[in-house]
Order: structure tokens, then sequence, then C-alpha cells
């Protein structure tokens, strides 16, 4: 790396740290910080200070929230009764897109996988089962991603929450709108047929 | 590298451990659909600069897929195990037609909903693995006094601790000190089956967590001494 001064060559180091980021790119944010005005590197600084000060997860569903409960949880008008559990946070969006879904959210912070050592006990598995046991949910919506550690998760889910009386569903799987059956490898597309529906 | 482009560890039969870009695999639409997921067997077709470490996949045509064996967590963590020890065993671009072979073994030997099968194929490639990479001490001889373990006259039992290639007898774990583990008569003897055996072949009845628990430690002490680091999947798997 060339001789930078010591403050550059530290934004730098500190923007390398960051996912999808390399030496180049950094060193071009870290120019561009430096070229900015005072004042937007320091709204830059406060909103990242913000995020770790004002931010924390949601006692009941673990979403990120700035208070107690986050804005699903705090809804009355969503049903209390169904609960789509998702991996991430950011997950919760996509599904909000669709404005199709009116329950509540569940979210686990990862999905099973064990090759990142992370097991059932490193998810949040625990305050989902006691949500259930509380009687008040009937459905439980298992939308973790469709790879192999999504799918195990959701098989785990399953099986840890069937016993307790509530209804386990699964998103649906298979092929995506506006692609062509012709390129459909095997498992998208028994998947698809696993899932048909009557018309 | 962009948001949807994903890196891909892959086996070939011929080239051994490759790493590869597989552009836009994230995306719904890709055409890598579950090809890439993990330990699926596939026949990809993809490109080499001579300079370049990562090679360009090109595209995939999913053989085989382990998507229904995830119905099992045992079986689950057994493929992340299988991926774990085969990427820290196998040094990249070396070819390795034995372990290859060795892989699709053991996926081929899954049955989902069967957790029996997923501690038959862990244990058999354990020993396989250990096997191949050339580490696998005699399982009848005394590594200190060169004992016969499976005398029968005067059979002896059999000992082994972490950072140690081979068994001890009784005594020679007495005078070497330091914290050790059985590994029982009926192990070695599965052992000794599984290196002669198929592993479709190898009796399955009753196969659970407990069974050759020991020699499951066994070799995963001996692939983590010779890896120098410990593996991930192996305590996830001998969770109870």
């Amino acid at each position: 790396m060339p001789d930078f001064a010591e403050p550059l060559a530290r934004l730098i180091n500190e923007f390398k740290r960051l996912p999808g980021i390399g030496q180049k790119s950094a060193q071009r944010i870290a120019f561009h910080v430096l070229r900015a005005g005072r004042e937007d590197a320091k709204q830059l600084a406060q909103a990242i200070l913000d995020v770790k000060d004002k931010l924390g997860l949601c006692t009941v569903c673990n979403n990120i929230s700035d208070s107690d409960l986050c804005q699903f949880c705090r809804d009355t008008g969503r049903d209390p009764h169904v609960v789509c559990v998702v991996e991430e946070a950011h997950n919760i969006v996509s599904i909000e897109t669709t404005r199709q879904f009116e329950g509540r959210y569940h979210v686990l912070h990862g999905s099973l996988s064990p090759l990142r050592g992370i097991g059932p006990e490193s998810l949040k598995i625990k305050g989902l089962v006691e949500r259930v046991g509380q009687g008040e949910i009937t459905e439980i919506v298992v939308a973790t991603n469709p790879t192999v550690e999504g799918e195990a998760t959701a098989v785990y889910l399953s099986r840890l929450l069937k016993p307790l009386g509530v209804k386990v569903t699964r998103i649906a799987m298979g092929v995506p709108v506006g692609s062509d059956l012709e390129f459909a490898d095997e498992v998208t597309m028994s998947k698809a047929m696993e899932g048909r529906r009557e018309m | 590298m962009k948001e949807a482009d994903l890196v891909v560890s892959f086996l070939t039969r011929d080239q051994g451990k490759l790493r590869g870009v597989a552009k836009r695999a994230r995306r719904p639409k890709s055409a890598f659909g579950a090809g890439l997921e993990r330990l699926s067997h596939v026949r990809m077709a993809y490109f080499q600069r001579e300079t370049r470490e990562l090679v360009n996949l090109d595209s995939c045509e999913l053989i085989r897929s382990q998507f229904s064996l995830v119905s099992d967590y045992w079986t689950s963590v057994a493929l992340d195990y299988f991926a774990e020890v085969t990427g820290e065993l196998l040094p990249a671009a070396e070819p390795s037609e034995k372990f290859f072979r060795l892989l699709l073994a053991v996926l081929d030997s899954l049955q989902p909903a069967e957790t029996g099968s997923a501690w038959r194929a862990v244990t058999y490639f354990s020993l396989w693995a250990v096997r191949l990479s050339g580490w696998l001490p005699q399982l009848d001889v005394c590594l200190g006094c060169g004992s016969l373990l499976d005398d029968p006259d005067a059979p002896e039992r059999a000992f082994f601790s972490r950072g140690r290639e081979g068994l001890v007898c009784g005594h020679c774990r007495k005078s070497l000190g330091g914290s050790s583990w059985e590994l029982s008569a009926p192990s070695r003897a599965l052992a000794a089956e599984m290196l002669r055996t198929p592993v479709a072949a190898v009796r399955q009845p009753g196969w659970n967590q407990a069974t050759a628990g020991d020699l499951r430690r066994f070799l995963v002490q001996q692939i983590e001494t010779h890896a120098d680091r410990r593996l991930v999947t192996a305590p996830l798997l001998e969770e109870e």
C-alpha cells in the first residue's frame, strides 16, 4: 500500500473491513470523504454512531428497531395470529414490498449452517417457541431462503413447532416469474410441481 | 465481483479443488439454479486464465442434488462436515480422483429421513479421508511398544490422544501420561471392515450417534492434528 498520511491510511483500513470493499474501493471512498465538506463527513460519522447507539433488537421479534417494539409489533392493525419467520431483518423488506402479508414477523438472525458453526442455539429460536407457547399464534410461515441451509432451518423449525399445535407453512419455491421452463433445473422444477395449486 | 456474484469452491474429478466466480448466481433467474448448492453433483463448464486464481464459471448442469437430504438435521450437518473436511484436506488444483469417488460414494449412501445412514457415511468418509491423506496409522499395533493389540491370546485395550499419531496399549498409556480416550475393539473391527468394504455394503441396522463414536473422535483428531485447526462442524455432529 502506498504511504498515505496516518489518518487517511487509518480511514482506508477501516473501509477495507467492510464487506465487498477492497483496497481500491476503500481508497476511492476515503478520498471522497477527504474532499467532502466537514459537515458531510460529520453527518456520515454521526449516522454510523446512531446506528450503533440508537438501534437494538425488538424484544418480541428480534427485528432491528429504535424502540422496545419494532414498527410491525407495535402496529395493532396487523394480524397477531400469523407470524412470518425470516433469516435476516432485511428479508422483511422483500416481503413487505409485496403488500400481501399482513401478519407479524420473527427474525432468526441466520440459518442453520454447521459449516459456519451456526447450530440451533445460535439462532433466535427460543423466543419463537415462547411466542407460539403463548397460544395466540395459529400459523407460522417459514420464509427462510430457498437454499440448503434455509431448507434445513425450515425443516428444523417445522419439527419443533408442529407438536405445539400450530400450523407451519413454507413459502413456495419454484420457477421465477419471467423465466423459461426450458432453463429450470430439476430441483427448481420439482419444487414448483410440489407447490402447484388448483386454479 | 458484483453483489449478485458468488465465489464457489468446487471439486473436480480431473483437476482437483478449484475456486471460481459464478456471475449473477444469487439472482432468482440465475442459470446456475440449484447447481451451486452445497455438494451438488454437477457437470460444470468453466474457463481458466493462467494468471488468475479464480476460474470463471460458465454453466452447470445438475446431475444430483442433495436438497432432499436436508429433511434430516443430522444428515444436513453431515453434508457440511464432508464439505469442510474436503476443503481442509485437499490442496488446490491437485487432482485426487480417489477422494472424488469417496465423496460420491458417501453421498450416494445417504438416505433421506434415515439418520443411521448419516453416521455410517460420516464414519466411513472420515476413515477413508484420513487414509487417502496418508495419515491412517495401523489400528492393531501399539505405537509405543509395538505389541499387537488384537492378539487373540492377549487382547489389549487401545487408547488415543490428541496430537499422537497412533494407538497405544494400556501400559504405554500409563507411561506416556496425559488425557486419552479408548478406541474400543468393536470400533477397530468396524474400521477394518470399512477399509475392505464399499460404504453401501457396511452393515447398517442399528446405526446411531453412539455407534463408533470413539472411532469418529479418533479420526477427527487425526484430521485436526494434520490440518492444524479445529473443525467447525465436528462438535455439532456429536452434539446430543
